[in-house]
């Protein structure tokens, strides 16, 4: 800016030629504004702890086990995502501490890619609920009230842990059950329900309770319903932290707090 | 065509020095838009191309995908044309209100789109979804739900083609009709439709181009159903999703050669303007 002429110039000089220098300067400052802004984003995350990519369906559950873990409550940085997309990720490259995955399946691809250390450790048990939105508008009451083909309903795609197990639940109970739309992962079906764009959907149990009086639930018999165990990996060359709070998960206050966000012991 | 563009350009800049900071940023812009697509069809599994291809997702996918980005494309030629010539006859704050409408959807996230939509005509807590539904019409989960999603997202790019196109021409041809007694549907289709016809042409393929890549709004407000919603984009981005990346680059690449394919037909409307 410093470019431009002093305004204390005599008149007659400011001919409109003068805009040009002007713009010029502006043009020139972009590059460092650039630069500057990247440098910014760069900063971003603040956190310098370990990072944790974990499944959809642990967004409430783990932050609150997290922060009962001494001293990891600010500096580590969680990110969630289905699990498919998850095992996707670590095998292009993302970068990760500890990884939870809600199925063997997907904690398998990411074994595959020589990443982890050590072997992945059992965490939690997640079981399946019918959730349906608060007013419950098709009247459901059971697993087999799912067969009417007018029904909209949603699950997970079958990549995804949530959509395996509820495609076993149905193929276990020998239903023609049509899901309508296959969501990424648990938490769009469970939005679906929020917002009442489904009559039903196949959710877990931690997301019933995490969405509390916003849904409506329907269980599923015990003999047909299935579940779903989570695996937890340290990588190769771990932030030094990660190694504590990956103890942490196995432990008896996580299992705890797990419990009490609608997760079993596994 | 080559021809005439560089020597009408050449006698001017001919051997004229290229400054490096301005070629050097334009080298990286090129390697920044070519890369990816190199780097698409290096990892492309051109040996199982076909099989990969035969399979009732791709086919669906692609299907799905052609229905619903031609049928936005004709909705956005139906709707626009008339908003385009509306919009070139506003003034004042009207126009401004309108216009800022139009363009809204061109700056938003398309998820943002499809959010909005789903509270706009969504079955249910939405604005008009249960009027809708109870005579009979019924958009989410539902091709029409898709190509709805793509005919808001596509149909300010071709507003935004047309509109100029649309003003009344300096010339006065429009003017000197009118004072001979044509009435203004017939300057609309006689003069008007007629001269902006490569403009027209130009908002249509954008239009459907956009169409054919939307993924936000649709996964947003239509659902993922096979068969019915599931785009070639959405197939491509479940399909990595689920660990499958050679289904997901063989859907790639058949997005990929469609799109070119528009352009080589086109080449020498735009390529080579």
């Amino acid at each position: 800016m410093n470019r431009r002429p002093a305004a204390a110039q005599p008149g007659p000089r400011q001919s409109p030629s003068r805009r040009s220098p002007r713009v010029s300067g502006c043009l020139r400052t972009a590059p460092f504004l650039l630069v500057s802004l990247l440098a910014l984003a760069g900063c971003g995350g603040g956190a310098d702890g370990p990072t944790v990519v974990a499944a959809s369906s642990l967004t409430n559950a783990l932050p609150a086990v997290i922060d009962e873990a001494e001293g990891f409550e600010d500096n580590a940085t969680l990110a969630f995502a289905g699990s498919a997309t998850i095992a996707t990720q670590i095998e292009t490259g993302r970068s990760a501490d500890i990884v939870i995955t809600a199925n063997r399946a997907t904690m398998d691809r990411i074994e595959a890619t020589g990443l982890v250390s050590g072997s992945p450790v059992r965490i939690a048990v997640n079981e399946l609920i019918i959730g349906l939105p608060a007013d419950n508008p098709a009247g459901i009451t059971s697993l087999a009230d799912l067969t009417d083909g007018d029904l909209r309903l949603s699950a997970c795609a079958t990549a995804v842990p949530c959509g395996e197990v509820a495609q076993d639940v149905i193929d276990g109970a020998d239903l023609t059950v049509a899901i309508d739309s296959f969501e990424p992962n648990v938490r769009a079906v469970a939005s679906r329900l929020e917002t009442g764009s489904v009559d039903a959907g196949f959710i877990y149990r931690s997301d019933a309770v995490a969405l509390g009086d916003r849904i409506a639930t329907v269980e599923i018999d015990p003999g047909d319903n299935r579940s779903t165990t989570y695996f937890a990996a340290l990588l190769r060359d771990a932030h030094p932290g990660a190694r504590p709070l990956f103890d942490h998960l196995r432990g008896a206050e996580a299992q705890r707090i797990l419990a009490e966000w609608g997760f079993t012991a596994p | 065509m080559t021809g005439s563009f560089r020597s009408a350009r050449l006698t001017n800049t001919h051997r004229a020095p290229r400054p490096w900071w301005i070629v050097a940023p334009a080298v990286i812009a090129i390697a920044l838009l070519a890369l990816p697509i190199v780097a698409l069809l290096w990892r492309t599994p051109w040996s199982s191309l076909v099989d990969l291809l035969s399979t009732n997702l791709a086919f669906d996918a692609l299907r799905v995908s052609l229905v619903v980005s031609l049928v936005a494309a004709g909705l956005c030629l139906v709707l626009g044309l008339p908003l385009a010539w509306t919009l070139a006859r506003l003034r004042g704050w009207t126009r401004r209100i309108v216009r800022s409408i139009v363009l809204l959807p061109m700056v938003l996230p398309p998820v943002v789109a499809g959010t909005a939509l789903l509270f706009a005509l969504g079955p249910r807590q939405s604005l008009i979804g249960p009027t809708l539904e109870r005579i009979g019409i019924v958009v989410p989960f539902t091709t029409a739900g898709a190509v709805l999603a793509a005919t808001v997202v596509a149909l300010p790019f071709f507003v935004l083609a047309v509109e100029a196109a649309m003003e009344e021409n300096a010339d006065g041809l429009e003017a000197a009709a009118a004072t001979l007694g044509a009435s203004p549907g017939a300057i609309f289709r006689r003069i008007t439709l007629p001269r902006a016809r490569s403009s027209i042409l130009a908002g249509v393929v954008l239009a459907w181009a956009r169409a054919l890549g939307e993924f936000g709004a649709t996964l947003t407000f239509a659902g993922n159903v096979p068969g019915r919603t599931q785009t070639l984009p959405l197939a491509t981005f479940l399909s990595l999703e689920a660990g499958d990346p050679d289904q997901a680059l063989a859907l790639s690449v058949v997005l990929l050669l469609v799109s070119l394919g528009v352009l080589i037909g086109l080449r020498d409307r735009w390529l080579l303007r």
